[in-house]
Protein backbone atom coordinates (compact mmCIF):
# COMPACT_ATOMS: atom_id res chain seq x y z
CA UNK A 1 0.00 0.00 0.00
CA UNK A 2 1.13 3.43 -1.06
CA UNK A 3 2.09 5.89 2.32
CA UNK A 4 -0.17 7.91 3.19
CA UNK A 5 -0.52 11.12 1.64
CA UNK A 6 1.13 14.12 3.68
CA UNK A 7 -2.03 16.28 5.20
CA UNK A 8 -2.34 19.46 3.29
CA UNK A 9 -2.26 18.03 -0.28
CA UNK A 10 -5.82 19.43 -0.86
CA UNK A 11 -6.12 22.87 -2.14
CA UNK A 12 -9.21 23.14 -1.29
CA UNK A 13 -9.54 21.09 1.78
CA UNK A 14 -10.67 21.74 4.92
CA UNK A 15 -8.71 20.35 8.20
CA UNK A 16 -8.48 21.84 11.24
CA UNK A 17 -11.47 23.68 11.45
CA UNK A 18 -13.72 20.27 11.80
CA UNK A 19 -12.13 18.36 14.39
CA UNK A 20 -13.88 16.08 16.52
CA UNK A 21 -14.29 17.40 20.14
CA UNK A 22 -13.41 13.75 21.98
CA UNK A 23 -12.33 12.59 18.75
CA UNK A 24 -9.36 11.56 20.12
CA UNK A 25 -10.25 11.77 23.63
CA UNK A 26 -12.37 8.51 24.81
CA UNK A 27 -13.89 11.26 26.91
CA UNK A 28 -16.90 12.64 26.43
CA UNK A 29 -16.79 16.69 26.01
CA UNK A 30 -19.09 17.67 28.88
CA UNK A 31 -21.12 19.90 26.57
CA UNK A 32 -21.11 18.22 23.19
CA UNK A 33 -23.60 20.79 21.92
CA UNK A 34 -21.97 24.12 22.55
CA UNK A 35 -18.83 22.70 21.53
CA UNK A 36 -20.31 22.27 17.72
CA UNK A 37 -18.30 24.90 15.08
CA UNK A 38 -20.77 28.07 15.69
CA UNK A 39 -22.05 28.04 12.14
CA UNK A 40 -23.27 24.72 13.16
CA UNK A 41 -24.81 25.48 15.84
CA UNK A 42 -26.32 28.42 14.57
CA UNK A 43 -27.72 26.19 12.05
CA UNK A 44 -29.51 24.18 14.69
CA UNK A 45 -30.92 26.79 16.66
CA UNK A 46 -32.22 29.14 13.98
CA UNK A 47 -34.18 26.15 13.82
CA UNK A 48 -36.09 26.82 16.84
CA UNK A 49 -38.40 29.47 17.83
CA UNK A 50 -37.32 31.91 19.49
CA UNK A 51 -38.90 30.85 22.43
CA UNK A 52 -36.89 27.90 22.62
CA UNK A 53 -33.53 30.20 21.49
CA UNK A 54 -33.78 32.47 24.50
CA UNK A 55 -34.49 29.47 26.89
CA UNK A 56 -31.01 28.23 25.92
CA UNK A 57 -29.52 31.61 27.88
CA UNK A 58 -30.32 29.75 31.11
CA UNK A 59 -28.34 26.71 30.80
CA UNK A 60 -25.24 27.41 31.93
CA UNK A 61 -22.42 30.57 31.76
CA UNK A 62 -21.18 29.29 28.23
CA UNK A 63 -24.86 29.28 26.88
CA UNK A 64 -25.42 32.70 28.14
CA UNK A 65 -21.94 34.36 26.89
CA UNK A 66 -23.89 32.78 23.71
CA UNK A 67 -27.23 34.27 23.63
CA UNK A 68 -25.62 37.51 24.40
CA UNK A 69 -24.83 37.91 21.01
CA UNK A 70 -27.86 37.35 19.74
CA UNK A 71 -30.81 39.71 19.46
CA UNK A 72 -33.50 40.23 20.81
CA UNK A 73 -31.90 39.96 24.13
CA UNK A 74 -35.25 39.80 26.16
CA UNK A 75 -37.72 42.42 26.56
CA UNK A 76 -37.89 46.20 25.05
CA UNK A 77 -36.74 47.48 28.67
CA UNK A 78 -33.77 45.19 29.05
CA UNK A 79 -32.72 45.55 25.73
CA UNK A 80 -32.58 49.45 26.04
CA UNK A 81 -29.93 48.43 28.52
CA UNK A 82 -27.72 47.85 25.49
CA UNK A 83 -27.88 50.35 23.55
CA UNK A 84 -26.78 50.62 19.91
CA UNK A 85 -27.78 50.29 16.22
CA UNK A 86 -29.38 47.05 15.17
CA UNK A 87 -28.46 46.38 11.82
CA UNK A 88 -29.84 43.34 11.14
CA UNK A 89 -32.99 41.54 12.68
CA UNK A 90 -34.54 38.17 11.49
CA UNK A 91 -37.41 36.07 13.61
CA UNK A 92 -39.48 33.57 12.88
CA UNK A 93 -42.33 34.52 15.20
CA UNK A 94 -44.80 32.40 16.39
CA UNK A 95 -48.42 32.78 18.41
CA UNK A 96 -46.39 32.65 21.93
CA UNK A 97 -43.54 34.94 20.91
CA UNK A 98 -45.99 37.49 18.65
CA UNK A 99 -47.18 39.77 21.53
CA UNK A 100 -42.95 40.00 22.09
CA UNK A 101 -42.82 41.33 18.06
CA UNK A 102 -44.36 44.01 18.41
CA UNK A 103 -42.01 45.77 21.24
CA UNK A 104 -39.30 44.64 19.25
CA UNK A 105 -40.13 46.54 15.96
CA UNK A 106 -40.61 49.54 17.87
CA UNK A 107 -37.11 49.05 19.59
CA UNK A 108 -35.79 48.08 16.03
CA UNK A 109 -37.00 50.97 14.72
CA UNK A 110 -35.58 53.66 16.62
CA UNK A 111 -32.08 51.58 16.22
CA UNK A 112 -32.06 52.44 12.82
CA UNK A 113 -32.12 48.83 11.70
CA UNK A 114 -31.74 48.29 7.75
CA UNK A 115 -32.59 44.51 7.28
CA UNK A 116 -35.66 42.75 8.93
CA UNK A 117 -37.11 39.69 8.24
CA UNK A 118 -40.08 38.76 9.84
CA UNK A 119 -41.66 35.22 9.32
CA UNK A 120 -45.07 33.36 10.90
CA UNK A 121 -46.47 30.51 10.74
CA UNK A 122 -48.83 30.44 7.88
CA UNK A 123 -52.04 29.71 9.83
CA UNK A 124 -51.20 32.05 12.31
CA UNK A 125 -50.03 34.67 10.75
CA UNK A 126 -48.54 37.61 12.60
CA UNK A 127 -49.81 41.07 12.85
CA UNK A 128 -47.30 43.68 12.26
CA UNK A 129 -46.90 46.59 14.42
CA UNK A 130 -47.23 49.71 12.68
CA UNK A 131 -43.91 50.71 13.56
CA UNK A 132 -42.48 49.09 11.13
CA UNK A 133 -43.54 52.03 8.45
CA UNK A 134 -40.72 53.90 10.77
CA UNK A 135 -37.51 51.87 10.07
CA UNK A 136 -36.51 54.51 7.47
CA UNK A 137 -33.02 53.18 7.66
CA UNK A 138 -34.12 49.84 6.16
CA UNK A 139 -32.61 48.63 2.94
CA UNK A 140 -33.78 45.06 3.46
CA UNK A 141 -37.96 43.99 3.92
CA UNK A 142 -39.01 40.52 4.11
CA UNK A 143 -42.49 39.75 5.05
CA UNK A 144 -43.67 36.28 5.17
CA UNK A 145 -47.10 35.03 6.51
CA UNK A 146 -48.13 39.30 7.93
CA UNK A 147 -50.77 41.07 8.61
CA UNK A 148 -49.91 44.68 7.24
CA UNK A 149 -50.90 47.28 9.06
CA UNK A 150 -52.82 50.67 7.81
CA UNK A 151 -49.94 52.88 7.12
CA UNK A 152 -49.92 55.81 9.53
CA UNK A 153 -49.98 59.35 8.98
CA UNK A 154 -47.60 60.90 7.50
CA UNK A 155 -45.62 58.02 6.05
CA UNK A 156 -41.94 59.14 5.21
CA UNK A 157 -41.39 56.54 2.74
CA UNK A 158 -38.43 54.10 2.93
CA UNK A 159 -36.10 56.42 1.39
CA UNK A 160 -33.13 53.71 1.89
CA UNK A 161 -34.90 50.75 0.58
CA UNK A 162 -33.55 48.44 -2.26
CA UNK A 163 -35.23 45.23 -1.99
CA UNK A 164 -39.17 44.43 -0.55
CA UNK A 165 -40.39 41.19 -0.38
CA UNK A 166 -44.12 40.25 0.91
CA UNK A 167 -44.87 36.74 0.60
CA UNK A 168 -48.34 35.82 1.87
CA UNK A 169 -49.23 38.95 3.50
CA UNK A 170 -52.48 40.38 3.75
CA UNK A 171 -54.18 43.97 3.93
CA UNK A 172 -57.07 45.77 4.42
CA UNK A 173 -59.26 47.13 2.39
CA UNK A 174 -58.07 49.84 -0.04
CA UNK A 175 -54.60 47.91 0.50
CA UNK A 176 -53.68 48.52 -3.30
CA UNK A 177 -53.34 52.06 -2.81
CA UNK A 178 -51.11 51.31 0.35
CA UNK A 179 -48.88 49.48 -1.29
CA UNK A 180 -48.80 52.19 -4.31
CA UNK A 181 -47.80 54.48 -1.91
CA UNK A 182 -45.06 52.21 -0.36
CA UNK A 183 -43.67 51.97 -3.73
CA UNK A 184 -43.65 55.05 -4.66
CA UNK A 185 -41.89 56.20 -1.94
CA UNK A 186 -38.82 53.57 -2.24
CA UNK A 187 -37.32 55.70 -4.67
CA UNK A 188 -34.04 53.35 -4.83
CA UNK A 189 -36.13 49.86 -4.93
CA UNK A 190 -34.57 47.20 -6.99
CA UNK A 191 -36.13 44.33 -6.14
CA UNK A 192 -39.69 43.67 -5.45
CA UNK A 193 -41.14 40.48 -5.03
CA UNK A 194 -45.27 40.55 -4.31
CA UNK A 195 -45.75 36.90 -4.27
CA UNK A 196 -49.74 35.53 -2.66
CA UNK A 197 -51.05 39.50 -1.59
CA UNK A 198 -54.44 39.31 -0.10
CA UNK A 199 -56.61 42.60 0.00
CA UNK A 200 -59.79 42.27 1.31
CA UNK A 201 -62.75 43.71 -0.15
CA UNK A 202 -64.02 43.22 -3.68
CA UNK A 203 -63.40 46.39 -5.56
CA UNK A 204 -59.56 47.01 -6.70
CA UNK A 205 -59.31 50.08 -7.45
CA UNK A 206 -56.71 51.15 -10.51
CA UNK A 207 -53.63 51.40 -8.68
CA UNK A 208 -49.69 51.77 -10.16
CA UNK A 209 -46.11 50.14 -9.62
CA UNK A 210 -43.94 52.94 -10.41
CA UNK A 211 -40.51 52.04 -9.40
CA UNK A 212 -37.67 53.86 -11.58
CA UNK A 213 -34.99 51.75 -10.24
CA UNK A 214 -36.72 48.47 -10.33
CA UNK A 215 -34.49 45.54 -11.63
CA UNK A 216 -36.16 42.75 -10.68
CA UNK A 217 -40.00 42.24 -10.29
CA UNK A 218 -41.73 38.92 -9.05
CA UNK A 219 -45.72 38.89 -9.23
CA UNK A 220 -47.43 35.66 -8.08
CA UNK A 221 -51.02 35.94 -7.57
CA UNK A 222 -53.90 34.05 -7.84
CA UNK A 223 -56.18 37.36 -7.84
CA UNK A 224 -56.52 39.92 -9.89
CA UNK A 225 -55.19 43.04 -8.49
CA UNK A 226 -54.84 45.17 -11.57
CA UNK A 227 -50.94 45.35 -11.66
CA UNK A 228 -51.06 48.28 -13.93
CA UNK A 229 -47.30 48.56 -14.68
CA UNK A 230 -45.60 52.05 -15.04
CA UNK A 231 -42.36 53.22 -15.83
CA UNK A 232 -39.75 50.23 -14.94
CA UNK A 233 -36.92 51.48 -17.93
CA UNK A 234 -33.88 49.31 -15.58
CA UNK A 235 -35.91 46.04 -15.41
CA UNK A 236 -33.54 43.22 -16.10
CA UNK A 237 -35.76 39.90 -14.66
CA UNK A 238 -39.32 39.28 -13.65
CA UNK A 239 -41.09 36.15 -12.65
CA UNK A 240 -44.96 36.37 -13.68
CA UNK A 241 -47.39 33.71 -12.25
CA UNK A 242 -50.78 35.45 -12.70
CA UNK A 243 -53.67 32.56 -12.07
CA UNK A 244 -56.15 34.38 -14.49
CA UNK A 245 -53.74 35.94 -16.89
CA UNK A 246 -55.35 39.56 -15.86
CA UNK A 247 -59.16 38.23 -16.41
CA UNK A 248 -60.39 39.64 -19.49
CA UNK A 249 -58.22 42.46 -19.97
CA UNK A 250 -54.87 42.48 -22.28
CA UNK A 251 -52.47 40.60 -20.93
CA UNK A 252 -50.14 41.01 -23.74
CA UNK A 253 -50.12 44.93 -23.02
CA UNK A 254 -49.69 44.35 -19.22
CA UNK A 255 -46.05 42.07 -20.52
CA UNK A 256 -45.32 45.23 -22.61
CA UNK A 257 -44.69 46.78 -19.60
CA UNK A 258 -41.48 44.16 -18.86
CA UNK A 259 -39.66 45.53 -22.72
CA UNK A 260 -36.52 45.38 -21.35
CA UNK A 261 -36.13 42.68 -19.16
CA UNK A 262 -32.90 40.33 -20.05
CA UNK A 263 -34.59 36.76 -18.13
CA UNK A 264 -37.98 36.13 -17.93
CA UNK A 265 -40.14 33.62 -15.93
CA UNK A 266 -43.35 33.22 -17.09
CA UNK A 267 -46.01 31.18 -16.03
CA UNK A 268 -48.36 29.79 -19.04
CA UNK A 269 -49.99 27.03 -17.46
CA UNK A 270 -52.96 28.16 -15.92
CA UNK A 271 -56.25 27.02 -18.15
CA UNK A 272 -57.81 30.67 -19.43
CA UNK A 273 -61.31 31.25 -18.13
CA UNK A 274 -63.59 34.16 -17.98
CA UNK A 275 -62.46 35.32 -21.33
CA UNK A 276 -59.21 35.60 -20.41
CA UNK A 277 -56.67 35.19 -23.33
CA UNK A 278 -52.89 34.48 -23.20
CA UNK A 279 -51.24 35.31 -26.12
CA UNK A 280 -51.53 35.36 -29.25
CA UNK A 281 -49.92 38.65 -30.83
CA UNK A 282 -47.21 41.09 -28.60
CA UNK A 283 -47.75 44.98 -29.13
CA UNK A 284 -43.79 45.22 -29.11
CA UNK A 285 -40.60 43.12 -29.90
CA UNK A 286 -38.36 41.97 -26.62
CA UNK A 287 -35.02 43.20 -28.36
CA UNK A 288 -32.79 42.65 -24.78
CA UNK A 289 -34.45 38.90 -24.08
CA UNK A 290 -31.47 36.47 -23.54
CA UNK A 291 -33.59 33.75 -21.01
CA UNK A 292 -36.99 32.66 -21.55
CA UNK A 293 -38.28 30.63 -19.08
CA UNK A 294 -42.00 29.36 -19.32
CA UNK A 295 -44.05 26.70 -16.97
CA UNK A 296 -46.41 25.46 -19.90
CA UNK A 297 -48.12 22.13 -21.48
CA UNK A 298 -48.22 21.15 -24.75
CA UNK A 299 -51.44 20.00 -24.45
CA UNK A 300 -53.57 22.23 -25.32
CA UNK A 301 -53.72 25.28 -28.18
CA UNK A 302 -53.27 28.59 -25.73
CA UNK A 303 -50.48 27.59 -24.30
CA UNK A 304 -48.80 26.46 -27.64
CA UNK A 305 -50.02 29.65 -28.85
CA UNK A 306 -47.67 31.61 -26.52
CA UNK A 307 -44.73 30.35 -27.11
CA UNK A 308 -44.94 30.65 -30.47
CA UNK A 309 -46.11 34.29 -30.10
CA UNK A 310 -43.08 35.27 -27.49
CA UNK A 311 -40.14 33.57 -30.01
CA UNK A 312 -41.46 35.41 -32.54
CA UNK A 313 -41.14 38.65 -30.39
CA UNK A 314 -37.74 37.95 -29.02
CA UNK A 315 -35.49 37.62 -31.73
CA UNK A 316 -31.97 37.39 -29.59
CA UNK A 317 -33.45 35.18 -27.46
CA UNK A 318 -30.36 32.50 -26.26
CA UNK A 319 -31.64 30.05 -23.89
CA UNK A 320 -35.22 28.77 -23.83
CA UNK A 321 -36.34 26.85 -20.63
CA UNK A 322 -39.66 25.10 -20.46
CA UNK A 323 -40.68 23.01 -17.42
CA UNK A 324 -43.59 20.97 -18.24
CA UNK A 325 -46.73 21.04 -15.96
CA UNK A 326 -49.26 18.54 -17.59
CA UNK A 327 -49.27 15.53 -19.78
CA UNK A 328 -52.63 14.55 -21.09
CA UNK A 329 -52.64 15.46 -25.13
CA UNK A 330 -56.06 17.00 -25.71
CA UNK A 331 -55.36 18.36 -28.50
CA UNK A 332 -53.44 17.52 -31.58
CA UNK A 333 -50.82 20.38 -32.66
CA UNK A 334 -48.84 18.40 -34.96
CA UNK A 335 -45.53 19.54 -37.12
CA UNK A 336 -47.90 21.00 -40.01
CA UNK A 337 -50.01 23.15 -37.35
CA UNK A 338 -46.79 24.05 -35.63
CA UNK A 339 -44.70 25.16 -39.02
CA UNK A 340 -47.34 27.58 -39.62
CA UNK A 341 -46.72 29.22 -36.42
CA UNK A 342 -43.37 29.66 -37.70
CA UNK A 343 -41.95 33.41 -39.21
CA UNK A 344 -38.57 34.04 -40.00
CA UNK A 345 -36.03 35.06 -38.16
CA UNK A 346 -37.05 33.10 -35.28
CA UNK A 347 -34.97 31.17 -32.82
CA UNK A 348 -32.33 32.72 -35.21
CA UNK A 349 -29.74 33.12 -32.03
CA UNK A 350 -31.28 30.60 -29.59
CA UNK A 351 -28.16 28.35 -28.57
CA UNK A 352 -29.61 26.15 -25.57
CA UNK A 353 -32.78 24.90 -24.54
CA UNK A 354 -33.60 22.60 -22.16
CA UNK A 355 -37.16 20.61 -21.34
CA UNK A 356 -38.05 19.38 -18.02
CA UNK A 357 -40.77 16.46 -17.24
CA UNK A 358 -40.92 15.52 -21.03
CA UNK A 359 -43.93 12.53 -21.46
CA UNK A 360 -43.03 12.21 -25.21
CA UNK A 361 -46.51 13.70 -26.55
CA UNK A 362 -46.82 14.11 -30.04
CA UNK A 363 -46.87 18.05 -29.27
CA UNK A 364 -43.95 18.22 -27.50
CA UNK A 365 -41.97 15.64 -29.98
CA UNK A 366 -43.04 18.34 -33.53
CA UNK A 367 -42.37 21.00 -30.84
CA UNK A 368 -38.72 19.85 -30.97
CA UNK A 369 -38.34 18.54 -34.41
CA UNK A 370 -39.17 21.97 -35.48
CA UNK A 371 -36.79 23.65 -33.00
CA UNK A 372 -33.94 21.32 -34.20
CA UNK A 373 -35.06 21.61 -38.26
CA UNK A 374 -34.64 25.63 -38.07
CA UNK A 375 -32.13 27.03 -34.99
CA UNK A 376 -29.43 27.30 -37.12
CA UNK A 377 -27.17 28.33 -34.20
CA UNK A 378 -28.60 25.76 -31.63
CA UNK A 379 -25.88 24.06 -29.05
CA UNK A 380 -27.36 21.83 -27.07
CA UNK A 381 -30.99 20.88 -26.56
CA UNK A 382 -30.93 18.88 -23.37
CA UNK A 383 -34.25 16.66 -22.20
CA UNK A 384 -35.14 15.03 -18.75
CA UNK A 385 -38.70 13.07 -18.86
CA UNK A 386 -41.31 13.00 -16.16
CA UNK A 387 -42.80 10.71 -14.26
CA UNK A 388 -45.54 9.52 -16.85
CA UNK A 389 -44.26 9.27 -20.47
CA UNK A 390 -46.07 7.77 -23.50
CA UNK A 391 -43.28 5.60 -24.90
CA UNK A 392 -39.83 4.38 -23.55
CA UNK A 393 -36.88 7.03 -23.25
CA UNK A 394 -35.26 4.42 -26.13
CA UNK A 395 -37.74 4.64 -28.36
CA UNK A 396 -38.06 8.69 -28.04
CA UNK A 397 -34.01 9.24 -27.98
CA UNK A 398 -33.86 7.31 -31.19
CA UNK A 399 -36.96 9.17 -32.66
CA UNK A 400 -35.42 12.47 -31.59
CA UNK A 401 -31.75 11.32 -33.17
CA UNK A 402 -33.37 10.84 -36.64
CA UNK A 403 -34.59 14.82 -37.16
CA UNK A 404 -33.25 17.59 -39.59
CA UNK A 405 -30.89 19.87 -37.34
CA UNK A 406 -30.58 23.02 -39.15
CA UNK A 407 -27.20 23.20 -36.64
CA UNK A 408 -24.42 21.20 -37.38
CA UNK A 409 -23.03 22.04 -34.06
CA UNK A 410 -26.79 20.45 -32.49
CA UNK A 411 -26.34 18.54 -29.59
CA UNK A 412 -29.03 15.81 -27.69
CA UNK A 413 -28.77 15.96 -23.80
CA UNK A 414 -30.80 13.66 -22.19
CA UNK A 415 -30.72 13.08 -18.49
CA UNK A 416 -32.79 10.91 -16.57
CA UNK A 417 -34.80 11.46 -13.69
CA UNK A 418 -33.93 14.59 -12.63
CA UNK A 419 -37.24 15.50 -11.99
CA UNK A 420 -36.39 18.87 -9.80
CA UNK A 421 -34.02 20.33 -12.05
CA UNK A 422 -34.51 24.13 -12.42
CA UNK B 1 -24.89 -1.26 -0.12
CA UNK B 2 -21.95 0.67 -1.50
CA UNK B 3 -20.75 -1.82 -4.18
CA UNK B 4 -24.74 -2.65 -5.13
CA UNK B 5 -24.96 0.93 -5.42
CA UNK B 6 -21.96 1.49 -7.64
CA UNK B 7 -23.19 -0.83 -10.47
CA UNK B 8 -26.58 0.16 -10.22
CA UNK B 9 -24.38 3.40 -11.75
CA UNK B 10 -24.34 2.86 -15.33
CA UNK B 11 -24.00 6.26 -16.66
CA UNK B 12 -21.99 9.45 -15.41
CA UNK B 13 -20.37 8.36 -12.12
CA UNK B 14 -19.01 5.45 -13.46
CA UNK B 15 -15.69 6.09 -12.09
CA UNK B 16 -15.00 4.79 -8.09
CA UNK B 17 -12.67 6.53 -5.65
CA UNK B 18 -11.96 5.06 -1.99
CA UNK B 19 -12.85 7.24 1.04
CA UNK B 20 -10.32 6.30 3.82
CA UNK B 21 -11.51 6.84 7.51
CA UNK B 22 -9.56 7.85 10.15
CA UNK B 23 -9.25 4.16 11.63
CA UNK B 24 -8.23 2.74 7.82
CA UNK B 25 -11.61 1.68 6.75
CA UNK B 26 -11.97 1.95 3.32
CA UNK B 27 -14.90 2.58 1.10
CA UNK B 28 -15.26 2.34 -2.35
CA UNK B 29 -18.07 4.67 -4.04
CA UNK B 30 -18.40 6.50 -7.21
CA UNK B 31 -17.60 9.46 -7.99
CA UNK B 32 -21.23 10.26 -7.70
CA UNK B 33 -22.46 9.29 -5.16
CA UNK B 34 -19.03 10.73 -3.32
CA UNK B 35 -20.08 14.14 -5.18
CA UNK B 36 -22.48 14.46 -2.69
CA UNK B 37 -19.64 15.87 -0.51
CA UNK B 38 -18.99 19.62 -1.79
CA UNK B 39 -15.36 18.70 -0.14
CA UNK B 40 -14.87 15.74 -1.81
CA UNK B 41 -16.37 17.36 -5.56
CA UNK B 42 -14.12 20.02 -4.96
CA UNK B 43 -11.37 17.73 -4.93
CA UNK B 44 -12.54 15.78 -7.56
CA UNK B 45 -12.48 18.95 -9.80
CA UNK B 46 -9.02 19.35 -8.63
CA UNK B 47 -7.78 15.51 -9.72
CA UNK B 48 -6.67 14.48 -6.17
CA UNK B 49 -8.68 11.71 -5.39
CA UNK B 50 -6.49 9.17 -6.88
CA UNK B 51 -4.32 7.75 -4.05
CA UNK B 52 -7.90 7.50 -1.75
CA UNK B 53 -9.16 10.73 -0.11
CA UNK B 54 -7.71 10.36 3.51
CA UNK B 55 -10.20 11.79 5.90
CA UNK B 56 -8.94 11.90 9.23
CA UNK B 57 -11.71 13.62 10.98
CA UNK B 58 -14.50 10.81 10.48
CA UNK B 59 -14.45 7.43 11.98
CA UNK B 60 -15.12 4.49 10.03
CA UNK B 61 -18.72 3.93 11.88
CA UNK B 62 -19.68 7.11 10.91
CA UNK B 63 -18.34 7.11 7.65
CA UNK B 64 -20.34 3.89 7.04
CA UNK B 65 -23.35 5.88 7.75
CA UNK B 66 -22.24 8.57 5.42
CA UNK B 67 -21.28 6.51 3.30
CA UNK B 68 -25.18 4.72 3.38
CA UNK B 69 -26.56 8.10 3.40
CA UNK B 70 -25.03 9.18 -0.21
CA UNK B 71 -25.68 5.67 -1.55
CA UNK B 72 -29.52 5.68 -0.87
CA UNK B 73 -29.36 10.06 -2.09
CA UNK B 74 -27.83 9.09 -4.75
CA UNK B 75 -30.35 9.16 -7.37
CA UNK B 76 -31.13 13.02 -6.34
CA UNK B 77 -28.67 14.62 -7.51
CA UNK B 78 -29.41 13.88 -11.25
CA UNK B 79 -27.28 10.49 -10.87
CA UNK B 80 -28.21 7.46 -13.42
CA UNK B 81 -29.73 4.38 -12.20
CA UNK B 82 -33.47 2.74 -13.60
CA UNK B 83 -35.57 5.70 -13.92
CA UNK B 84 -38.59 4.13 -13.00
CA UNK B 85 -37.25 3.54 -9.55
CA UNK B 86 -36.48 7.26 -9.04
CA UNK B 87 -39.73 8.38 -8.11
CA UNK B 88 -41.09 5.34 -6.05
CA UNK B 89 -38.16 5.66 -3.74
CA UNK B 90 -39.00 9.05 -2.49
CA UNK B 91 -41.21 7.34 0.32
CA UNK B 92 -38.21 4.74 0.78
CA UNK B 93 -35.79 7.45 1.33
CA UNK B 94 -37.93 9.48 4.01
CA UNK B 95 -38.32 6.54 5.84
CA UNK B 96 -34.24 5.82 5.76
CA UNK B 97 -33.65 9.18 6.72
CA UNK B 98 -36.02 9.28 9.52
CA UNK B 99 -34.51 5.73 10.76
CA UNK B 100 -31.06 7.05 10.80
CA UNK B 101 -31.27 10.00 12.79
CA UNK B 102 -34.18 8.77 15.42
CA UNK B 103 -32.08 6.11 16.66
CA UNK B 104 -29.19 7.62 16.94
CA UNK B 105 -27.28 8.31 20.88
CA UNK B 106 -26.17 11.47 21.43
CA UNK B 107 -22.75 11.05 21.23
CA UNK B 108 -22.95 9.03 17.83
CA UNK B 109 -25.39 12.32 16.53
CA UNK B 110 -22.70 14.72 17.21
CA UNK B 111 -20.52 12.72 15.31
CA UNK B 112 -22.32 12.53 12.95
CA UNK B 113 -23.14 16.41 12.48
CA UNK B 114 -19.10 17.06 12.67
CA UNK B 115 -18.84 14.61 9.54
CA UNK B 116 -21.49 15.83 7.42
CA UNK B 117 -20.16 19.78 8.00
CA UNK B 118 -16.53 18.76 7.35
CA UNK B 119 -17.51 16.86 4.22
CA UNK B 120 -20.04 19.33 3.54
CA UNK B 121 -22.85 17.57 2.90
CA UNK B 122 -25.89 19.74 3.19
CA UNK B 123 -28.65 17.48 3.08
CA UNK B 124 -27.27 15.48 5.85
CA UNK B 125 -26.12 18.67 8.14
CA UNK B 126 -29.69 19.67 7.54
CA UNK B 127 -31.47 16.97 8.91
CA UNK B 128 -29.03 16.30 11.37
CA UNK B 129 -29.15 19.84 12.61
CA UNK B 130 -33.59 19.20 12.71
CA UNK B 131 -33.13 16.24 14.71
CA UNK B 132 -31.27 18.09 17.54
CA UNK B 133 -33.64 21.03 17.17
CA UNK B 134 -36.38 18.80 17.38
CA UNK B 135 -34.58 18.12 20.42
CA UNK B 136 -34.64 20.75 22.37
CA UNK B 137 -37.93 22.05 21.02
CA UNK B 138 -40.50 22.82 24.04
CA UNK B 139 -38.19 21.70 26.92
CA UNK B 140 -37.38 23.56 29.56
CA UNK B 141 -33.71 24.41 30.35
CA UNK B 142 -33.33 21.84 33.22
CA UNK B 143 -35.24 19.22 30.37
CA UNK B 144 -32.51 20.49 27.91
CA UNK B 145 -29.64 19.91 30.44
CA UNK B 146 -31.06 16.59 30.70
CA UNK B 147 -31.12 15.36 26.94
CA UNK B 148 -27.86 16.94 26.53
CA UNK B 149 -25.81 16.49 29.68
CA UNK B 150 -25.12 19.99 30.00
CA UNK B 151 -23.81 21.04 33.68
CA UNK B 152 -25.76 23.85 35.52
CA UNK B 153 -22.83 26.10 36.90
CA UNK B 154 -25.22 29.13 37.83
CA UNK B 155 -26.16 29.93 41.05
CA UNK B 156 -29.73 29.93 41.74
CA UNK B 157 -29.30 33.73 42.44
CA UNK B 158 -27.79 34.04 39.03
CA UNK B 159 -30.38 31.55 36.87
CA UNK B 160 -33.30 33.27 38.69
CA UNK B 161 -31.87 36.42 37.25
CA UNK B 162 -31.96 35.38 33.68
CA UNK B 163 -35.55 33.57 33.92
CA UNK B 164 -36.62 37.02 35.30
CA UNK B 165 -35.02 39.00 32.41
CA UNK B 166 -36.73 36.80 29.75
CA UNK B 167 -39.90 36.16 31.83
CA UNK B 168 -41.88 35.76 28.89
CA UNK B 169 -39.73 32.76 27.84
CA UNK B 170 -39.93 30.91 30.95
CA UNK B 171 -43.72 31.08 31.61
CA UNK B 172 -45.21 27.79 30.23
Amino acid sequence: MEPPPPPHRHKKCRTAEAAVPGGEEEEEAKDALISLPPDVLDGVLTRLGLRDAVRTSALSRAWRRRRARRWPPSTASSSAACPGRVRSFSAYVDKLTARRAHDWILVLARRGVESLDLASPIHNHLAVHSSVFSCDRLAYLNLFACDIPPLPPGFAGFPNLRSLTLDHVWLRAGGEYQLEEIIENSPLLEMLVLSGIFIDGDDIINWVIRAPNLQHLTICSPNDYGWNLLDLPRLRSAVIDLWDYLGGRDFAEFLGKLLHVRKLYLFVSYQPSNGAKILETLPCTFDSLKSLKLYMDFCELPAILTIFCLLRNAPNLEKLKIMITDNEQKVEANGVFQNAEWTGGMCANLQIVQITRISWLPNEMSFIELILSKASLLRTISVTHGDKCLMSNEDALSELLKYKRASPQAQILFKVSDIYAA
Amino acid sequence: MAAAAAEATTDGGGKMIILISADGKRFEVTEAVASQSQLISNMIEDDCTENGVRLPNVDGDILTMVVDYCNMHAGDAAAAGDTMKASSTEEELKKFDAELVQALENPVLFKLILAANFLNIKSLLDMTCQRVADMMSGKTPEQMRETFSIENDFTPEEEAAIRQENAWAFDD
